[in-house]
């Protein structure tokens, strides 16, 4: 049996781990997700794994009593997989992003995180 | 929401692709047969233009229905905000998906006025009108590539793929899009019954033989292109919903193939030399073909289905068997003349059993010499094979990051120190009472375990050896758990390591604010040396002896506490870095500990006040720095583990 899958499974030598494409994630963001900062960012950027369609694509930043803290969310023209959100002057606290964007290939994906401002 | 979407897609590529397929077919097949033979069927021609007629209607209004239901979608499923927000407007105009319906709008327009002008008594005006015809019919059926999977990538490699699934949709079109009009062709023929009739069919079907041919080896070519960009692995194609669907798809694709070179080989040839009755070979060639249509059909409503699902590469694949491959083993000397004696037994045992089939009077000898070979060879073959659990295959969703390894730091604490002890070296209280023995987290062998594997032993247990934590930890806990053993094993072979040329350890992840500019995550220090220096109350005079020294053309790194000066470096003050890094240092008193990181990322080395060499005199400092840029590091086994999916 061990053999039998054995030579069933050599196909798999030749597929390597391949990059993925296709429906919009989030692949990192600045400030981190979870993350702490120490100094109040003046901008969000969101990297995502695949290219936007800045016009359905968006993300609003909120403060720990739920009001808008960001001027909106562009998609980058020059790297249409980034986003960056401009954001006002934050104070220490805790802040919650939610992103809903369209990948290029008419997928939405949304998805929410937060991180704190310390103090000064 | 979804199974209308699937419709109107699996509709749309198959109306499209019947279309496109009839150009395809009148000028390449359809055509020339009617010339060769100098057969004029009008009605044939009738028939192809309702075809043409009504595949493009089809098209049109499940485009149009594919269209909406993104609109709708779009508009959060309210009507009043797709009429208010002019949604399919803004969708139309402003994305690729838009843009790319707008193009094969045009160019059904124009191959619409083609059809118009394709007369049923004489055919196309000229050559030219046929050919213009079918590279429009191309370009249609090519550029559905922009509005699904295909057009997701960037770079050159998104190029590739964007090539591969145009080309891939071109072969479909050719084959299953020209069906239509063939079984078209040779049920007229039959009923016909004339000899020229019959021998425009002949002719007819080894034209589309041949072109079929090339659809088959483009369809496999680019099929297997997409797949690698869409499921990546095996695990993939096995352990996923898109994969396993795929897999469904290759499989009808497969019988579809089995059809066709039935009618290749096996009734083609019965066509020509003429003289021989052709009416019944063309019976079967079309029921045949009515097969191949049918099956093409079931694989275009997949291709429906596949397009609105998350593609493998982006789900968990759950692994079906109880072995995977592994290559682990041969890294022992010898194992590969081992291997490859075991394949070759096991290769010619086969042999001798398919010999013993075929010949009587060496049947028993060549059955005993198989039973040798393959009873001494089989064994051996389990060399490349590694028990493996549904899990497996999992990739781990933190990113290793010190937030991660922070956060498994403490779980671990929590949960593991009791058995595995305070380090992970499987020394904690209740150790000695415990058979078998907990494992060592710190060994060797915990880099030949993939992330999945870890994972599936933390949630289920080992036996009655190690007890589940899946009900008391839940998933992403699991992995930090994951993340804090590979930092914990690495930060024993840092600790062990006599100078910086040995390790390449992979750095956890982070981000560090500079003045002036905007913060950077570890990732983007890539390319320079990076020296981490944590400060702490007793770290100024350091400090300052490094902001005046003449630096290597590295970048220095301060990690502070909260309540200290700010300095000139780049720095962060996060406290999930200083927990993550305490575990290399191996005490929590971090302040002064000193780290290289090279320019590929690596973590190389580390320096704590009192250890030699003594990174505080200058000259020290740029050896170790010459030395990590001139010696690549060997990275730690298994270092893919971390490999992130996207």
């Amino acid at each position: 049996m061990r053999t039998i899958a054995a030579i069933a499974l050599l196909p798999a030598l030749l597929f390597a781990a391949a990059p993925a494409r296709a429906h919009a994630f989030l692949d990192r963001a600045e400030p981190r997700v979870g993350s702490s900062v120490s100094s109040p960012p003046r901008q969000l950027s969101l990297w995502f794994t695949q290219n936007l369609e800045p016009a359905f694509s968006g993300a609003e930043v909120r403060d720990s009593a739920g009001a808008r803290v960001d001027q909106g969310g562009r998609v980058d023209p020059a790297n249409r997989s980034l986003m960056r959100v401009s954001l006002r002057p934050l104070r220490p606290g805790s802040y919650k992003v939610h992103w809903r964007v369209l990948s290029v290939d008419t997928h939405t994906t949304e998805g929410s995180f937060s991180f704190q401002v310390g103090g000064p | 929401m979804t199974e209308p979407l699937v419709i109107a897609r699996a509709v749309h590529f198959a109306s499209t692709a019947t279309f496109a397929g009839l150009f395809l077919f009148l000028f390449l097949v359809g055509e020339p047969a009617f010339r060769a033979s100098r057969c004029t069927p009008g009605i044939l021609r009738k028939r192809f233009l309702a075809v043409g007629w009504i595949s493009l209607e089809l098209a049109l209004a499940s485009g149009a229905a594919w269209f909406l239901l993104l609109a709708f979608d779009l508009a959060g499923r309210s009507w009043d905000a797709l009429v208010s927000r002019a949604i399919p407007r803004t969708l139309l105009t402003e994305t690729q998906f838009g843009n790319d319906a707008l193009v094969r709008l045009g160019l059904a327009a124009l191959l619409s006025i083609c059809l118009i002008r394709f007369r049923p008594d004489r055919g196309w005006r000229s050559r030219w009108d046929g050919f213009l015809a079918s590279l429009l019919a191309a370009c249609l059926i090519a550029s559905l590539a922009w509005a699904g999977h295909g057009s997701a990538g960037s770079g050159a490699p998104g190029e590739l793929q964007l090539a591969a699934d145009a080309l891939h949709l071109l072969g479909a079109a050719g084959w299953v899009g020209g069906l239509p009009p063939l079984l078209l062709l040779l049920a007229f023929a039959r009923r016909t019954n004339d000899a020229s009739a019959l021998a425009m069919a002949a002719d007819a079907t080894w034209r589309f033989s041949q072109f079929g041919l090339i659809s088959v080896c483009a369809l496999l070519a680019t099929g297997i292109i997409n797949a690698y960009f869409l499921v990546g692995s095996v695990a993939g194609l096995v352990g996923t919903d898109y994969g396993r669907l795929l897999l469904a798809k290759v499989a009808l694709f497969a019988v579809m193939v089995l059809f066709a070179a039935a009618n290749r080989f096996g009734q083609l040839p019965r066509l020509f030399p003429p003289g021989r009755p052709r009416g019944a070979v063309l019976g079967r060639i079309e029921r045949n073909g009515l097969v191949e249509l049918g099956l093409g059909l079931a694989v275009l409503v997949i291709v429906g289905a596949l397009g609105t699902m998350p593609p493998a590469t982006h789900a968990q694949a759950w692994w079906p068997f109880p072995l995977r491959l592994s290559t682990d083993a041969l890294r022992e000397p010898g194992s590969w003349v081992e291997l490859a004696g075991a394949l070759a037994a096991v290769a010619v045992g086969v042999l001798a059993v398919l010999a013993a089939i075929f010949s009587t009077r060496w049947r028993w000898p060549l059955l005993a010499a198989a039973a040798v070979l393959l009873v001494w060879g089989t064994p051996h073959v389990s060399l490349i094979t590694a028990e493996a659990f549904p899990t497996s295959f999992f990739v781990s969703p933190t990113g290793y990051s010190t937030g991660s390894i922070a956060v498994g730091r403490a779980l671990f604490a929590g949960n593991c120190v009791s058995c595995h002890g305070a380090s992970g070296r499987g020394d904690g209280p209740v150790a000695k009472d415990l058979r078998p023995p907990p494992a060592d987290l710190t060994a060797e062998h915990i880099y030949g375990h993939s992330d999945g594997d870890l994972f599936w032993w933390i949630t289920n247990g080992i036996g009655e050896a190690m007890p589940p934590f899946g009900a008391v930890l839940d998933a992403t806990a699991r992995w930090n758990l994951i993340d804090f053993l590979h930092a914990n094993a690495d930060a024993r072979r840092l600790s062990e390591a006599a100078d910086a040329t040995g390790v390449a350890l992979p750095l956890p992840e982070f981000s560090v604010e500079c003045r002036d500019g905007p913060s950077l995550s570890t990732d983007q220090l890539r390319g320079n040396v990076v020296h981490l220096v944590f400060a702490g109350p007793a770290s100024t005079t350091r400090l300052r002896q490094l902001a005046s020294a003449k630096t290597n053309g590295e970048a220095t790194i301060v990690v502070r506490p909260e309540a200290s000066e700010p300095t000139a470096f780049c720095e962060t003050r996060d406290p999930d870095v200083i927990a993550a890094f305490a575990l290399y240092r191996g005490a929590d008193a971090i302040d002064g500990t000193e780290f290289l990181v090279d320019a590929s990322g690596w973590l190389r080395s580390m320096w704590f006040p009192g250890r030699r060499p003594d990174w505080e005199k200058p000259e020290i400092l740029a050896g170790q720095i010459a030395a990590i840029r001139h010696t690549p590091g060997r990275p730690r086994p298994a270092a893919g583990a971390h490999l992130h999916a996207h």
